[in-house]
């Protein structure tokens, strides 16, 4: 079984000069389709936009992997992502305050980044003031890693984070990679208006993550660890394309595995475009209006 | 580009899967272009070696395109002789595999070796089920035990927690010139086929996908984005499987 990932979710910042929240005014539509430019196995129809909400930055030092921002942009370039979404691990493994920090500041130096903040539930004992800080700095989007910083989802803080979403109904994207994960999440989120993201699920998850997005019409799916060979086409048939959304865990994990399953799926074009870059846009786009 | 798979299932899961139809599986090689691809039974992993055995030598007269390991399964040593005698002098079945997860057996205990010795004479190649540090010290063990026996790492050692598995793997095969590493998982760390090449040359290195549990997608992706020659990637989807499965 699978054990841990780093998956990435976020947004623009009003700090960067782009127009308020709205990803969909800001990013660029192409003529032609964008892809992997390296001739591989071939694609019939390449998405017109690629949006990758699952992406990170940073140093690792749990293994030696090579995860640096430039890494990340080089591999961003050669895939044809049109955005991607992103945090620095500095964050995550670190001091959450810092990495925010430098999130913000790398994702201003690129029009491809979008920032994704986190908060770690082992410091975080104000979630009124963290939460409402990260809006006011215009994170859209907001990451935990209950599997990288390995606390309970029963846990007071994480119920005062998610009370605050309530409040200001930012996305919050978790990895939920070990049975039952999602199922707490659920379960303690209850009725909510802002969309939940789940990542990290692969085909040992998949029916519980079926089950829950059939009873929960604001949650959803991210792509890069759905690994079994008809995951997308099942998700599509239970619970729709408009549920999914694209990431790859670039660059800790290959981009183009979780690229090509969804753009080899049996599938329509359009319900591929909506997995692509819509349902993105539409999320991190919808976030303050 | 050509592609063998050397890691392959057919048979039902207990997961949302739902590829457990001959003409689905042909779709699915037909879309990343796999030409030939190595099954064994997930029935004959999971619970009842005999007839899922007898299941997969039905679902090989399919297609041309289609073979086969032969599961054994230690704790039932009369058994797994008769499937070696049964399966083995097939043309179809080009070899064993041992899933020591299901079997709870070590491929590297004495019942597993009694078993891998009547394969070794019949000059088959034998895939194991590897993941993790236990499980790659068993797989050395077999294949330094039989230096004449092709041995086929699965999984290249596991991808486990941060490259848990898969570096050991690699580790492992450097010295062993019989032991493949065969790359399918889930949480593929994007540098673990650019190093196995540097480890161990890129004529020890299969490609291998877990289909139907996994997505072929997953393993093409990876060698298709490693940072390695054109040749070596060409080693790895089909030359390697070529030589020593004699396709």
């Amino acid at each position: 079984m699978i054990l841990y990932t780093i998956t990435g979710v976020a947004t623009r910042t009003s700090s960067q000069g782009e127009r308020s929240c709205g990803l969909r005014s800001t990013v660029p539509k192409l003529l032609t389709g964008v892809g992997p430019r390296t001739p591989q196995t071939e694609v019939a129809q390449m998405p017109s936009q690629i949006v990758d909400m699952n992406t990170h930055f940073g140093v690792y030092p749990r293994m030696k992997a090579d995860i640096s921002l430039e890494i990340l942009e080089r591999l961003i370039e050669q895939n044809g992502v049109t955005r991607a979404v992103t945090l620095s691990l500095k964050g995550v493994l670190y001091d959450y305050v810092e990495g925010n920090a430098e999130t913000l500041r790398k994702c201003s130096e690129s029009r491809k980044l979008v920032p994704a903040a986190t908060l770690d539930p082992r410091k975080c004992t104000d979630a009124v003031a963290d939460v409402s800080a990260l809006v006011s700095r215009g994170f859209k989007v907001l990451r935990l890693f209950p599997d990288l910083q390995e606390w309970p989802l029963r846990f007071a803080p994480v119920r005062s984070i998610v009370h605050e979403l309530h409040r200001v109904h930012i996305p919050l994207m978790v990895n939920a990679l070990t049975y039952g994960v999602a199922t707490e999440l659920t379960d303690l989120v209850g009725e909510h208006a802002f969309p939940v993201i789940l990542s990290g699920i692969g085909y040992w998850v998949l029916s519980e993550v079926i089950v829950l997005m059939k009873d929960n019409k604001n949650t959803f799916v991210e792509t890069s660890y759905l690994d079994s060979p008809d995951a997308i086409e099942v998700l599509v048939r239970e619970v729709g394309a408009d549920r999914i959304l694209f990431g790859s865990n670039t660059p800790m994990t290959y981009f183009r595995g979780p690229y090509l399953s969804v753009a080899k799926a049996d599938i329509s074009d359009h319900e591929k475009e909506m997995i692509f870059h819509l349902n993105a846009e539409k999320i991190l786009g919808e976030v303050g209006e | 580009m050509k592609i063998i798979d050397v890691h392959a299932h057919c048979g039902e899961w207990f997961f949302p899967i739902y590829m457990n139809e001959a003409r689905r599986i042909i779709g699915l090689m037909d879309k990343y272009g796999v030409e030939k691809a190595v099954f064994s039974s997930s029935l004959a992993v999971f619970y009842d070696m005999v007839e899922g055995n007898a299941q997969l030598n039905e679902f090989l007269s399919g297609s041309p395109r289609f073979y086969g390991y032969a599961i054994l399964n230690p704790n039932y040593m009369d058994l797994s002789v008769e499937q070696i005698e049964k399966y083995l002098g097939v043309q179809k079945f080009l070899g064993v595999k041992i899933h020591p997860d299901y079997s709870r057996k070590s491929v590297s205990c004495h019942e597993s070796v009694e078993l891998l010795e009547k394969a070794r004479k019949l000059k088959k190649v034998v895939l194991l089920h590897t993941w993790g540090d236990e499980q790659i010290r068993a797989t050395s063990i077999v294949a330094d035990t039989f230096p004449d026996m092709t041995v086929i790492m699965g999984h290249m050692g596991g991808d486990g927690k941060e490259g848990a598995g898969w570096k050991a793997g690699i580790a492992a095969a450097k010295g062993r010139p019989n032991l493949y590493l065969e790359i399918c998982g889930s949480v593929l760390h994007r540098d673990r086929i650019k190093e196995a090449v540097e480890a161990v040359g890129d004529d020890r290195i299969l490609y291998g996908s877990d289909m139907t549990l996994l997505n072929p997608s997953i393993a093409v992706g990876m060698v298709e984005e490693a940072d390695i020659s054109q040749s070596s990637k060409e080693n790895i989807f089909h030359r390697n499987a070529e030589r020593i499965l004699h396709l």
